[in-house]
């Protein structure tokens, strides 16, 4: 987990997204700005990609 | 890591808030090791087996890779929550519909069919309004209503154009009105722990269609309903209840010894031995069998 917020770059809007402290890696976030959805694949260094889109057999 | 820890594996696609907080409870019970674990990152040797772990909690939100990785796990002497056998039920809406039937879970009337004509003829039967739904889905996906022949006709026909085999399955219920809600419980073992009830404007109220959860008292009628389907006397494999298993194994006990009784009976009537027992017996002034 990461010690202190951080900000990272929305890969689609290069907007600002906030990182809270317990953020983990493959964690989905929401872009405040363009309210894409991203995921988490780096704390170190810090690195976001659009979250997988969902396939036929996602379901719960 | 201690070596006596529980190693807990968290099966995962993507870390929701629902794995966080599953992560964190399962940080908080003394002994228990949580590690995520990334489904698209899983490499798994079936020889070999992948016993890195002493359980999984499978929360990998693709179905298919769920169900592939628990029988992988469990082919390696890994227990799985749920089990796979558990989640090919759940996955499966004709299985699932056959578990509450033999359940006698009331169950909305069901019908399945393999071709367009014979799917229409069986919407013709049931009446209108009918659902369409795919045998494997999730969150309202693809979930239609036929409300009269030629919408029944144009839904059939998308479906036989869809490119998976899978929706060539037509799985059709009688539309069942419930105003604009729906109720979905949680049982654990054998205890119906909590309920929720999901409203909505659309007629398909799953959260990912923008129903809105809340939760539900669980009531006397909703827990028996519940746990009818997990909860039944305990079965022994070929079906019957243990109960019954232990009756008839007495039965047939009882049975056997009764045909043995009258192998026993014909032997020493008809067989060369018997004629000489019963000679020897006669000179004795013995009585013999009588059957």
């Amino acid at each position: 987990m990461m010690a202190t917020t951080t900000m990272m770059e929305c890969p689609v809007c290069a907007g600002d997204v906030d990182i809270s402290p317990d953020t983990v890696v493959n964690e989905l976030l929401d872009c405040g700005e363009c309210s894409s959805e991203l995921e988490v694949v780096s704390l170190d260094p810090p690195r976001l990609e659009e979250a997988p889109e969902v396939a036929e057999d996602w379901g719960e | 890591m201690s070596k006596t820890s529980f190693r807990v594996a968290l099966l995962h696609s993507v870390v929701r808030r629902e794995e966080k907080l599953l992560t964190s409870a399962l940080d908080d019970i003394p002994g228990v090791d949580c590690v995520l674990v990334d489904d698209r990152k899983l490499v798994v040797d079936p020889a070999r087996g992948h016993a890195d772990f002493d359980a999984v909690l499978a929360r990998s939100v693709s179905s298919s890779r769920n169900v592939s990785a628990r029988h992988l796990f469990e082919a390696a002497g890994v227990r799985c929550f749920n089990p796979a056998s558990v989640a090919e039920i759940c996955n499966d809406k004709i299985r699932t519909s056959l578990a509450l039937i033999r359940a006698r879970v009331r169950h909305p009337e069901l019908r399945v069919a393999f071709t367009e004509d014979s799917a229409l003829e069986a919407m013709e039967e049931m009446s209108y309004p009918v659902v369409l739904k795919p045998v494997v889905g999730s969150w309202g996906r693809l979930i239609a209503r036929a409300t009269d022949t030629d919408s029944a006709r144009s839904l059939l026909e998308h479906k036989a154009a869809l490119p998976s085999f899978q929706h060539h399955i037509y799985y059709l219920q009688r539309y069942v009105e419930k105003n604009g809600r729906d109720i979905r419980s949680f049982v654990v073992g054998e205890q119906c722990i909590a309920a929720i009830v999901r409203v909505g404007s659309d007629w398909r109220t799953n959260t990912a269609r923008g129903a809105v959860a809340a939760s539900c008292p669980v009531t006397p009628e909703l827990a028996a309903i519940s746990l009818r389907g997990p909860c039944r006397r305990r079965r022994h494999p070929r079906g019957r209840s243990v109960r019954d298993r232990r009756r008839l194994s007495r039965e047939r006990s009882q049975r056997h010894d009764g045909v043995q009784e009258q192998h026993r009976a014909h032997r020493y009537r008809y067989s060369r031995s018997g004629r000489a027992l019963r000679r020897r017996r006669a000179a004795s002034g013995q009585s013999g069998l009588t059957t």
